[in-house]
Formats: C-alpha cells, sequence, structure tokens
C-alpha cells in the first residue's frame, strides 16, 4: 500500500488563505479547492489522523469553554481560541505525527509532540495572533512567541523537524 | 502551568500511601471537575526549587500547597512546565 506524505518543507494543503479575494470567482476557486481537499483526505492515512485530532479539539472545548473548568479558576477556552487551534491543526505538515491536544489554565490551547526522553516541543494558542513555544532536545532548551497569521511560523516547522527528523 | 493569579496548585504528599494520595485527588481535583480521575504526577520539591520557583504551604484544604514566582513570560513557563514535566513521575488510576 503507498502512502501520500506531504514534505515537511511544504506549506500545508488543507489551509485555504483567506481574505485574498472577494469576487465569484474566487469564491468558486475557494469551493473546488475545498473539494479536492476533502477528496485529498478520504484515504485513511491522511484523513484519519486529522479527524482524531479535530474530535479531540472540539472534546476540549466542549469541556473548558466555560471558566473555572479545572476547580481552581482557569479561564474559559474562547471561540477565538478555537478556531486558532483549528487552524493550527490545518496547517500542520501531514508527515508529522499528530499531537496531544490540550487545554491550559489561561484559557490556552496547547499541542504537544514528544518523541522521547528529553524530546518534546509545544505550543499554544489563545486567539489573539501569537504562538508561544517551548522545546527540549537533549541539552539544548528554546522557547518563544512569534505571530501567527494565516501560515505557522517558521520556527515552529523547523522545530517540528529538528523533533522527527534529526 | 500556572492558573491565571500566577499559582499551581499541588498537595504535599510525603509519608502518605497510596491511597491517602489518591483520595486527596478524588476529593480535591476529581468532584471539583466532575470529572474521574485519571492520573497523577510525583515530583520532588527540589526540582520545583531548581527552577526558581517558589513553594508556599497554606493548608487550605490540609497538605496543599501553592508554586508561585511562575516568569510572566508564557513560552518561558511552557519551557519550566515541560522541565517539570520531565522530572515527575506519572501514575495511572
Amino acid at each position: 500500500m503507498s502512502m501520500a506524505i506531504q514534505c515537511i518543507d511544504c506549506p500545508s494543503f488543507y489551509a485555504i488563505p483567506s481574505g485574498v479575494g472577494f469576487s465569484d470567482d474566487f469564491k468558486n476557486l475557494v469551493k473546488n479547492i475545498k473539494k479536492q481537499i476533502q477528496e485529498i483526505c478520504e484515504p485513511l492515512t491522511i484523513g484519519r489522523p486529522l479527524e482524531e485530532a479535530f474530535k479531540s479539539l472540539i472534546e476540549i472545548y466542549k469541556e473548558c469553554s466555560e471558566g473555572n473548568w479545572d476547580g481552581y479558576n482557569a479561564l474559559p477556552i474562547t471561540v477565538n481560541a478555537f478556531e486558532e487551534a483549528r487552524n493550527v491543526i490545518n496547517l500542520l505538515p501531514t508527515s508529522i505525527p499528530m499531537p496531544e491536544i490540550l487545554s491550559e489554565p489561561d484559557g490556552s490551547i496547547g499541542f504537544e509532540w514528544r518523541k522521547g526522553q528529553k524530546l518534546i516541543f509545544v505550543i499554544s494558542v489563545e486567539g489573539k495572533y501569537r504562538i508561544n513555544y517551548a522545546g527540549i532536545f537533549g541539552s539544548n532548551k528554546i522557547h518563544g512567541s512569534e505571530y501567527f497569521g494565516e501560515m505557522l511560523p517558521s520556527v515552529v516547522i523547523e522545530n517540528l523537524r529538528r523533533l522527527f527528523y534529526r | 502551568m500556572p492558573s491565571p493569579h500566577g499559582e499551581t496548585s499541588v498537595f504535599c504528599i510525603s509519608d502518605l500511601s497510596d491511597n491517602e494520595i489518591w483520595n486527596i485527588g478524588d476529593r480535591e481535583v476529581a468532584q471539583k471537575r466532575g470529572l474521574p480521575l485519571l492520573g497523577r504526577a510525583d515530583i520532588l520539591a527540589f526540582h520545583i526549587l531548581n527552577k526558581n520557583l517558589k513553594l508556599m504551604p497554606d493548608n487550605n484544604p490540609p497538605r496543599h500547597v501553592n508554586i508561585l514566582d511562575w516568569p510572566s513570560e508564557k513560552s518561558e513557563q511552557k519551557l519550566i512546565a515541560i522541565e517539570l514535566a520531565e522530572n515527575s513521575q506519572l501514575h495511572l488510576k
């Protein structure tokens, strides 16, 4: 059985840039692209992990969309944070395993990739156009914050590559 | 990770049996969330202090401790959180 794999250097094909056109032609183009994306996602190797990631995100949002969801005054996950997290999932290269998705007390949604002892990379979004990230790669550590608009910041892609392709 | 008030709630489990530890989790975490307890992470106080965090017991409820002095920058909090996770022991219920 052959498996379609997107190269890690290529931008994700799930996400369609928004706000680049307003005409009927553009709307038709977006509609056709969405249909083609749906067909690409039909094979289990691509579609199933994505579907499970979205399912996990929706469950977390349902559980944590009201304040104090942890019993210790955690902030609710807002719809903006949920939408931003959905964009993250859509923008992840398909060659990377789907992360574990979790909620954070400040209302952020976190994504965690763990390859083994001292090989971890985490990012989070809270609906404010920023991605916060941190990672441990053996004896090396990184952390930072980047603007998040329509594409995943290159530092996120580079560190996912570092985690899975070293 | 810290709460919006900059604290992380933990419980001191020194000298407690496994059952007693799980009871604290059921009473102070699971019941508050209305969800079943799936596991816990145990960590030595040394690892928390080693990250320049502070441990402030308040015994409210009994054995409750707050971890304080988290850095204000979110990404730095995340790094400390994953380092603490690396130094903790996961126990599944």
